[in-house]
């Protein structure tokens, strides 16, 4: 596998939530777990779930997936990942 | 590009029309949109929860939401119109109706009675699958009807829009949206 990490563009690397869903699973494209609240409806009371963050699978998918901002930036870019020193 | 693409003859004859649901959100929530074939599959959220959920009561058959073209010059505009019909009018659906008419400008996902799916508010360029805003989003103008005692009482949402282009075909269903 080729040494590529994908990560947010950094237009939008300062956001706190980039919910989207990828195989039929929310995640966190921010990078951090987030807190979806969900207000209390006649029937159920308020509950909360975490969304997970996003793994660099997801982020993979989402950047394949081609997903871009109004303004035609992809959201997640593609870089050669930096090689560890000594490797 | 353009092109005239045929369009064959349709078989059968089960055509329904009307819409019967819609999720709204306020444009700046969205971030990014996946289009494929000219098809919008995904979105990715500022913020999460932020997609209203309408079910109409249309049990009259009155909910729709329409798109006519008009030409100035050479420019083809679309206009948008729907309406979205909730019997009975109370406390909370009339502090709902003003807080949706204060959205400046909104995206609406609306739900066909055949099954179709559109977007509304998101122009797509089917020649490169990028994506913009509609010019004028679309608004929520409510209205808050007694009607007479030969009818119902109730609430509708009118709202109208004007892109660049039909609104396009999305492929998400319930569980998706609601999942953002």
């Amino acid at each position: 596998m080729a040494n590529v990490i994908y990560k947010v563009h950094p237009r939008h690397a300062g956001k706190e939530v980039l919910a989207t869903v990828v195989r039929g699973r929310t995640v966190n494209l921010a990078g951090k777990p987030a807190t979806r609240v969900h207000t209390a409806t006649l029937t159920t009371a308020e509950w909360s779930e975490t969304i997970p963050a996003a793994t660099q699978d997801d982020l993979k998918a989402v950047f394949e997936r081609g997903d871009r901002d109004a303004e035609k930036f992809p959201i997640v870019i593609a870089e050669p990942a930096k090689e560890e020193k000594g490797k | 590009m353009s092109d005239i693409v045929a369009i064959p003859k349709s078989s059968g004859c089960d055509f329904v029309g009307g819409v019967f649901k819609a999720y709204a959100t306020e444009s700046e929530n969205i971030t990014a949109v996946a289009v494929t074939s000219g098809e919008i599959t995904g979105f990715t959220m500022a913020s999460l929860g932020q997609w209203g959920k309408l079910e109409f009561d249309d049990q009259n058959n009155v909910a729709f939401f329409n798109e006519n073209s008009e030409r100035n010059g050479n420019v083809v505009r679309v206009n948008g119109t729907g309406l979205m019909s909730f019997v009975g009018l109370t406390s909370a659906k009339i502090v709902a109706a003003n807080k949706a008419k204060a959205c400046c400008g909104l995206v609406i996902i609306w739900f066909h009675y055949d099954g179709t799916v559109r977007v509304e508010g998101i122009d797509v360029d089917p020649t490169d699958n990028t994506w913009k805003f509609a010019n004028q989003l679309p608004r929520i103008i409510p209205n808050a009807l007694s009607g007479t005692g030969a009818e119902e009482s109730r609430l509708e949402y009118n709202v109208t829009h004007q892109g660049s282009q039909l609104s396009s075909i999305c492929t998400l269903d319930d569980a998706a949206i609601e999942a953002l």
